[in-house]
């Protein structure tokens, strides 16, 4: 009987502490319809001006207006809504100083260093919107947050910034996971004179291979001549992930050079290194690399075959003769990728090319 | 034409198609601007048409290939996307559209963009 | 003889202290569950915080994305395949292809499929890795260059999706049903865990349920709650499972269950743990438990992580029959899992999996409808008999379904708040009824056909040695014990 009076307790206890929570989220909805829909209005009242602002019909000063008459949230969250998709880069540099020391901006940005992290995370989000070079601090400590959608936003507001920051996220590229460094090349994309710059004395053999290849990525995205040059160099490197990479970047380096480094490599030990080096002759259409690349069909491993396929096919014209000649070969397996790949439409070589 | 599945991209193209005196008709689905471009009457002024690629029902690059097959050159076709690499804007244009704009892109300079391709057009039809 | 039973004091104690007993499980149940949910709420707070739509979109636009590559079994599907496959083909998504393979269907669905996509052969240019039925051929199509198109001879599902694992050549597979209905940002969505630096083994999302939903090319552009009462009360059900049974585990060393409606998975791993294995029936769970078994053997710091994001839509069972065929065969597949990987049970060499979700299915999932049977008979009969007070009558269906109930009501507030899918407040109301009467015949239902499961269980065992393989023609198409996870609460 003394248990079960010590059931009753524990389920009551429970039961009101569950009640109690229910009843929050009751109230939390409704607090939140209200929010959305005060959102909602002022997504509506800015929408036209933006528009009109974007065939240059109203000043940017209407905007900043309009805004200044919002509450702090829905300004911040109309703005958000509407200027990431639709502005490009250049019309936000136009918008984001007029906005910098708005008075709901500035309460905002305090948030900065808040212990709640959503309160960063809006902080973050506002810089990535109308931030300016005095708040590299500010981003800096964001970049390095705890929380990782903070980290994530910050990236954005550091690609607003370029300058000392640039170097700050290229050192931390390298040990992020992948998306998140694909997402960094894209931002950093945005600077790309000051990223060369803070590239070219990194893609040297004396750093670390796991970092190194990093950079090697980066300047694949990028793909600007100067940067290539040097990975060009790495060419040779003992280790056979930077090789990979290295082989990966040079697809994107349309110069006569480059095409007796990526035949070198498509000789390579390592079978991920040939492959890479095949797909980077397809993608550069090198048409003096149809007949290594013929051999390269009947290699052991399925990557580099297939690779090797694709390339001829990409390459077209004489390269494509090799093809049908492979097809009708004596190894099996070649003869197979080559009747395969031959069978494909144009744009579905370029698809599995590429991607 | 217009094809987008955004409301808000529709509403600011739609806005400044008519700022800048330009015919606009809208279309919401994948499905529906490809029955209208396969249903158009061959001859007359190609349309030029901005098409969205993420449409519900047919997507923008499937669209592209049908009509590469079935009507080619028959439209003027601008994909729009927010894809910026360049293996999709290369693929887009390989399959036969005229241009490929990566959101968000530059409005007025669209705008200016268009005016040019109607009057091209106009001028290739009357030729 | 029942006044004899009265004043028996032996029995009388006994009946009391296993009804006692019964009842403290039950609490200890609930409040785990209710644990789940208080772990639950500040991910979906960040969801709600992190995941509208500029963010989303933005975030994860072009090369940012992991490749995936969407394995399809298909059995008999003719009415449904072609539609059902353009509706894949036109995710909104930058990298993926979309592997179909039909396992060996007797119905037009492969002469449906070449007509409707323009396929032609191509040579069996495939690395193959697992062993599998023999494949018959492979297909391309001349108008949609992400589809491939496998045949081979029956061998069941966790076999196409072996072979459809080989010919997949993208790093991420997704593995789907092919009358599940996919959301167009689904894949994005999945791919959001990726962008927060952590190591992914496998992503789940929610499936919701699609009876009664209006649905139009492969999209449910109106999501309503069905009136008839089985579909309902398991709408609530897939509720309460996903929305907090699946996340709370986030915070607990990573799901046990990913559906197999709609599951995203690292190829190499898979590759490594050989693949589904074609000797259960649940091959979903199973999957998900070897692969944490692996990755804990590994230590790899890969996790198995689930998203509130509602991803897919599936259809669930209309009638009693089909129902409880489905339960019966979760709940089976939940036994034979178990009993094959009884040595990950209480060790600690695999963390958090052997420690905290391998007892909790053991103990709140596999052996839940004995003790809520026994429960209830007991209960019952001695109140009767008068051997029991009615203050344990009272305080076992409080333990027992009242809370369940609010814990159901929990789920739906906590729908509302975070995705509101629902729109109308006629939904909602609906919702709130069935989280109701769900305790009444239901529950009960529920608990039948999984005590079935264990008696076919032994039967299987003992008449033929091994479990017998169910082609997926024979019942309709299988969806994962997804929500048997705790529909039982």
């Amino acid at each position: 009987m003394l248990s079960l009076d010590a059931l009753a307790i524990a389920l009551a206890i429970e039961g009101t502490l569950i009640a109690i929570a229910l009843g929050g989220l009751v109230g939390l909805r409704m607090w939140l319809i209200v929010r959305a829909r005060q959102v909602e209005a002022g997504v509506a009242a800015l929408e036209p001006l933006l528009h009109r602002w974007l065939i240059d019909d109203v000043p940017v000063d209407a905007i900043v207006r309009a805004l200044r008459g919002l509450p702090a949230h829905v300004a911040f969250r109309s703005v958000a809504r509407l200027t990431t998709p639709y502005l490009t880069f250049e019309r936000q540099q136009r918008l984001a100083p007029r906005l910098r020391h708005e008075p709901w901006v500035q309460r905002l940005l305090a948030g900065h260093d808040s212990l709640f992290w959503w309160r960063r995370f809006d902080a973050a989000r506002l810089l990535s919107i109308v931030g300016d070079p005095a708040d590299a601090p500010m981003v800096a400590a964001l970049l390095a947050d705890t929380r990782p959608a903070v980290r994530l936003v910050a990236i954005d507001a550091a690609a607003r910034l370029g300058g000392a920051l640039v170097d700050l996220e290229l050192s931390t590229l390298p040990f992020r996971q992948d998306a998140v460094q694909q997402y960094q090349f894209a931002a950093l994309a945005r600077h790309p004179g000051a990223v060369v710059a803070a590239l070219i004395p990194r893609l040297t053999p004396l750093e670390p291979p796991a970092q190194l290849v990093a950079w090697i990525d980066a300047a694949a995205f990028l793909a600007h001549p100067d940067v290539l040059w040097r990975v060009r160099d790495l060419a040779l490197h003992p280790d056979a992930v930077v090789r990979l990479h290295v082989a990966r970047a040079l697809r994107r380096h349309a110069e006569p050079e480059t095409v007796p480094v990526l035949l070198r490599l498509l000789g390579d030990d390592d079978w991920r290194v040939r492959a890479q080096a095949a797909r980077a002759l397809g993608a550069l259409r090198a048409v003096s690399a149809a007949a290594p690349l013929s051999a390269a069909v009947r290699d052991r491993a399925w990557w580099v075959r297939y690779r090797a396929a694709l390339a001829l096919a990409q390459i077209g014209g004489e390269a494509r003769a090799h093809l049908v000649t492979v097809a009708g070969g004596d190894d099996p397996l070649a003869r197979d990728m080559a009747a395969l790949v031959s069978g494909l439409s144009p744009a579905a070589v370029v698809e599995m090319s590429e991607v | 034409m217009v094809a987008t599945a955004d409301p808000s991209l529709m509403r600011m193209l739609t806005f400044a198609l008519e700022q800048h005196r330009l015919p606009c008709t809208p279309y919401t689905s994948g499905t529906a601007v490809l029955e209208a471009l396969l249903a158009m009457p061959r001859g007359g002024v190609p349309p030029v048409v901005l098409l969205d690629v993420d449409l519900p029902g047919v997507d923008g690059h499937a669209i592209l290939e049908r009509l590469g097959v079935e009507r080619p050159d028959s439209a003027l076709i601008v994909v729009l996307s927010s894809h910026a690499d360049e293996s999709v804007q290369v693929r887009s244009l390989l399959a036969g559209a005229l241009d490929h704009l990566a959101k968000p892109f530059n409005v007025r300079v669209l705008m200016a963009k268009l005016r040019r391709w109607t009057a091209i057009a106009r001028r290739s039809e009357a030729a | 003889m029942a006044d004899a039973l009265q004043h028996s004091a032996w029995f009388v104690r006994a009946v009391h202290a296993a009804d006692l007993g019964i009842l403290w499980y039950m609490l200890l149940v609930n409040s785990f569950f209710a644990l789940l949910l208080v772990l639950a709420a500040p991910q979906l707070f960040a969801h709600w915080r992190f995941g509208s739509e500029d963010v989303l979109a933005r975030s994860l636009t072009s090369s940012a994305v992991p490749r995936v590559s969407i394995l399809v079994p298909a059995h008999n599907e003719a009415v449904t395949i072609v539609e059902s496959l353009r509706a894949l083909l036109t995710l909104q998504y930058p990298y993926f292809e979309v592997i179909l393979v039909n396992d060996g269907s007797s119905d037009d669905t492969l002469a449906r499929l070449i007509a409707a996509y323009d396929l032609y052969q191509v040579p069996p240019a495939v690395m193959r890795r697992l062993r599998t039925e023999r494949v018959k051929a492979y297909y391309r199509s001349r108008t949609w260059t992400k589809l491939l198109v496998v045949d081979k001879h029956n061998g069941g599902k966790a076999d196409s999706l072996n072979v459809g694992l080989d010919a997949a050549r993208f790093p991420y597979v997704l593995a789907c049903d092919a009358d599940t209905l996919i959301e167009p940002d689904a894949l994005l969505r999945l791919a959001r865990p990726f962008l927060f630096d952590q190591k992914i083994a496998a992503v789940g999302g929610t499936i919701r349920v699609v009876n009664a939903c209006t649905v139009r090319e492969g999209r449910v552009v109106d999501a309503r709650v069905d009136h008839r009462w089985l579909s309902g009360i398991q709408t609530v059900e897939y509720l309460r499972a996903f929305l907090f049974g699946r996340l709370g585990w986030n915070l607990l060393g990573g799901n046990l269950i990913i559906s197999g409606a709609f599951g995203l998975f690292r190829r190499d791993f898979l590759t490594e743990i050989l693949g589904y294995a074609t000797s259960t029936v649940t091959e979903d769970f199973e999957l998900i438990v070897r692969l944490q078994r692996h990755l804990r053997e590994q230590a790899s710091p890969a996790k198995v992580v689930f998203i509130p994001d509602p991803v897919a839509w599936t259809e669930v069972p209309t009638s009693v029959a089909v129902l409880g065929r489905q339960r019966e065969r979760w709940h089976r597949g939940l036994i034979s899992t178990m009993v094959a990987h009884r040595h990950v049970l209480f060790n600690p060499k695999y963390g958090a999996t052997g420690l905290i979700a391998m007892p909790y299915f053991l103990f709140a999932e596999l052996l839940a409808p004995v003790v809520e049977a026994a429960g209830l008979v007991i209960t019952v009969l001695c109140t009767i008999a008068g051997v029991l007070s009615t203050r344990f009558a009272v305080a076992f269906f409080v333990a027992a379904y009242l809370f369940g109930t609010l814990l159901s009501l929990a789920a739906i507030l906590m729908e509302e708040v975070s995705f509101h899918r629902y729109r109308r407040p006629s939904d909602t109301a609906r919702l709130l009824w069935f989280a109701f009467i769900e305790p009444f015949g239901f529950r009960q239902l529920t608990i039948w056909f999984r005590l079935k499961a264990f008696w076919r269980y032994v039967q299987g065992y003992h008449s033929w040695g091994r479990m017998k393989r169910e082609g997926f023609g024979a019942t309709p198409p299988p969806v994962s014990p997804a929500p048997a996870a705790p529909p039982s609460r």
